[in-house]
């Protein structure tokens, strides 16, 4: 079953619609990736001239594409785990208390990844007008830095959500085959 | 001793189940609560690294294998293979192999290897009465030629965590993909000797006008590895140019020639390698952020007077490193294991004469084989799922293709170091 399913409903609308737009964004910000390399090859020799200070823009797009899908990947439970316990493990308590404690663990995480991130978005916001910015077009690395902010935010929410799911409404979520980790590679 | 006590903590939290960037993070926190590292240099760190347009390749690989995935063009070249080995007894199997080689040419992704020709040979393999455990451990075993056969998004990392040049990196694992190549078909041939229920191929009456045939029909597929690597060396591309061209070149292939893709798989493949790039940068991000602290900490020097306080043999110094990768293999996936085993072990290698170059084939047959090698094993579990086949029927014959397909390439491309160094020698001189 679905994550946004097992949620309290009027959480839904909004999880959903952040949802739709996150999909959105990274699936049109992974064809600029591609189109932006094609076109600096058409450019250089069809055009014979360069697609100026590119790496500049796209970095910053790409920064944001990295920590949204990163973001989709924990709605998904799809990061890239070890995951050797549960194979061991038979009894559905054990096995919940696992699942329990994994998700917990990763929250407190998620949850000093958003501190971090937040201390050196301060940072940057304390050093205007000096902040650090791109040699070319002057872009704000807060731009890009924001990325990772609000990357590791939406992965504190729906890590917690998924602890509130295995705590309070499911409890069969920590048996076999409800867990989908995995893959991601 | 706050080493030994992040090695426990990672290690314990993978083995739970922990995913890798926040068992990374973890080690973070350790770092930061007592190591007495400033917790506002972490991001920042993590943002600076991965500043970088070469690291751009990797998604874009993976972009473009998931479009050659759904866009049907492995189907073609499974089709080549079986033309030439299919009549012959595990024939079947054989090109299984040679078709995961072109298409890790052609994708530079394992996992991206093993799903399509996976999905593509199981069936003929099935109807042609190859049992499912051998068939799968093939396909599975197969795989990680996707990493070796370049263009290879890890060799990519390799050369740039390193500083070393890419294109050497690429022709180095060459020479231990063929060895592996071959080591897979006689273990196969070894495997499926006695079976003599095997449907064979039929040769066609005019084998050269099959032949032109099916290469007509495979061309699109065959120019793409062409159009990779003869711009990457050509000098007309970078490699990371080269993938965002790759990825272009696909979707014309896929939409127009083979039409696996329509608008909706398209969406749905934007969608899942989106995800698939997010959770792969995600813990890159995380994994450069722990290796510049660890490097901070000098644990390379600490690794190598560690090493050398065991033996000062080099054979013995590169049986403990190769143990040491195959362990992290079996843990981890390939990006955060070259991310990590890279700059902790290069020096190690390098003080007992191991060209970096030679490293990164290595390296790479050890990644490759850690990440088939059970309990942890993703491509194994991938492979069962994307075959249909269960885990105990795969795991024997999969233990036997690394004992004695895996395990002699590996030492073979440690010990020889010519199979690996002949090739960039040639191209670019020694």
């Amino acid at each position: 079953m679905d994550l946004i399913d097992q949620i309290p409903t009027r959480l839904r609308r909004p999880v959903s619609f952040l949802l739709r737009t996150k999909i959105i964004f990274v699936s049109v910000s992974c064809m600029i990736m591609a189109l932006t390399f094609f076109f600096v090859v058409i450019f250089r020799y069809i055009l014979e001239t360069d697609l100026f200070a590119y790496e500049e823009w796209l970095m910053v797009i790409c920064f944001w594409l990295f920590f949204m899908a990163g973001a989709l990947g924990t709605y998904d439970n799809s990061h890239i785990n070890a995951d050797l316990l549960s194979q061991v493990l038979q009894n559905p308590l054990a096995l919940r208390i696992r699942a329990i404690a994994v998700v917990l663990i990763e929250l407190i995480v998620l949850l000093f990844a958003v501190y971090w991130a937040a201390l050196m978005i301060i940072d940057e916001i304390d050093s205007y007008p000096f902040w650090q910015r791109t040699i070319a077009l002057k872009i704000p690395f807060l731009v890009a830095r924001l990325s990772i902010l609000t990357g590791f935010i939406f992965m504190a929410f729906y890590t917690g959500l998924r602890l509130y799911v295995l705590i309070a409404t499911r409890p069969d979520a920590a048996l076999p085959g409800a867990d989908q980790k995995g893959g991601g590679q | 001793m706050i080493i030994l006590a992040a090695i426990l903590v990672l290690s314990v939290l993978l083995i739970i189940g922990v995913s890798v960037p926040l068992a990374f993070g973890a080690v973070l926190i350790l770092i930061s609560v007592f190591g007495g590292h400033d917790v506002s240099g972490f991001m920042p760190a993590g943002h600076w690294k991965m500043n970088s347009i070469v690291l751009l390749a990797i998604p874009l690989f993976i972009l473009a294998g998931s479009i050659m995935e759904r866009g049907k063009i492995a189907a073609p070249l499974v089709s080549m293979a079986e033309l030439f080995v299919g009549r012959y007894k595990s024939g079947l199997t054989a090109a299984a192999v040679f078709a995961s080689a072109v298409f890790g040419a052609i994708s530079g992704s394992a996992a991206a290897t093993l799903t399509c020709i996976g999905a593509i040979m199981m069936p003929h393999l099935r109807r042609a009465n190859y049992p499912d455990g051998v068939s799968a451990s093939v396909l599975i075993a197969a795989s990680p030629l996707g990493l070796l056969v370049p263009p290879s998004a890890a060799q990519i990392l390799y050369a740039w965590v390193t500083q070393q040049s890419v294109l050497k990196c690429f022709l180095a694992t060459i020479g231990p993909a063929f060895v592996l190549i071959f080591f897979l078909c006689v273990v196969n041939f070894f495997m499926l000797r006695r079976r003599d229920d095997l449907l064979l191929s039929e040769v066609p009456e005019n084998f050269v006008a099959e032949f032109g045939k099916r290469s007509w029909f495979a061309l699109p597929a065959l120019l793409m590895p062409f159009i990779i690597l003869g711009g990457i060396y050509g000098g007309i591309m970078t490699p990371t140019e080269a993938a965002g061209f790759a990825v272009i070149y696909a979707l014309p292939v896929g939409f127009l020639v083979y039409k696996g893709l329509t608008w909706e798989t398209f969406t749905a493949v934007l969608r899942e390698s989106a995800v698939t790039i997010g959770v792969v940068m995600v813990m890159v991000f995380m994994v450069l952020i722990v290796s510049r602290f660890l490097i901070f900490e000098d644990i390379p020097g600490m690794a190598k007077t560690l090493v050398f306080s065991i033996s000062e043999n080099p054979v013995m110094v590169l049986l403990m490193v190769n143990l040491v990768m195959i362990l992290i293999g079996m843990l981890m996936d390939d990006v955060s294991g070259i991310l990590l085993s890279a700059p902790l072990l290069l020096p190690v290698t390098m003080s007992v004469g191991m060209d970096p170059i030679h490293f990164a084939a290595v390296l790479g047959v050890n990644l490759g084989m850690g990440n088939i090698t059970p309990p942890t094993a993703p491509l194994l579990y991938l492979g069962c799922r994307v075959t249909d086949v269960p885990v105990n029927k795969v795991i024997w014959p999969t233990v036997l293709f690394i004992v004695f397909a895996w395990l002699p390439t590996l030492m073979i491309t440690t010990f020889v170091p010519e199979i690996s160094l002949w090739l960039p020698n040639l191209v670019f001189g020694s």
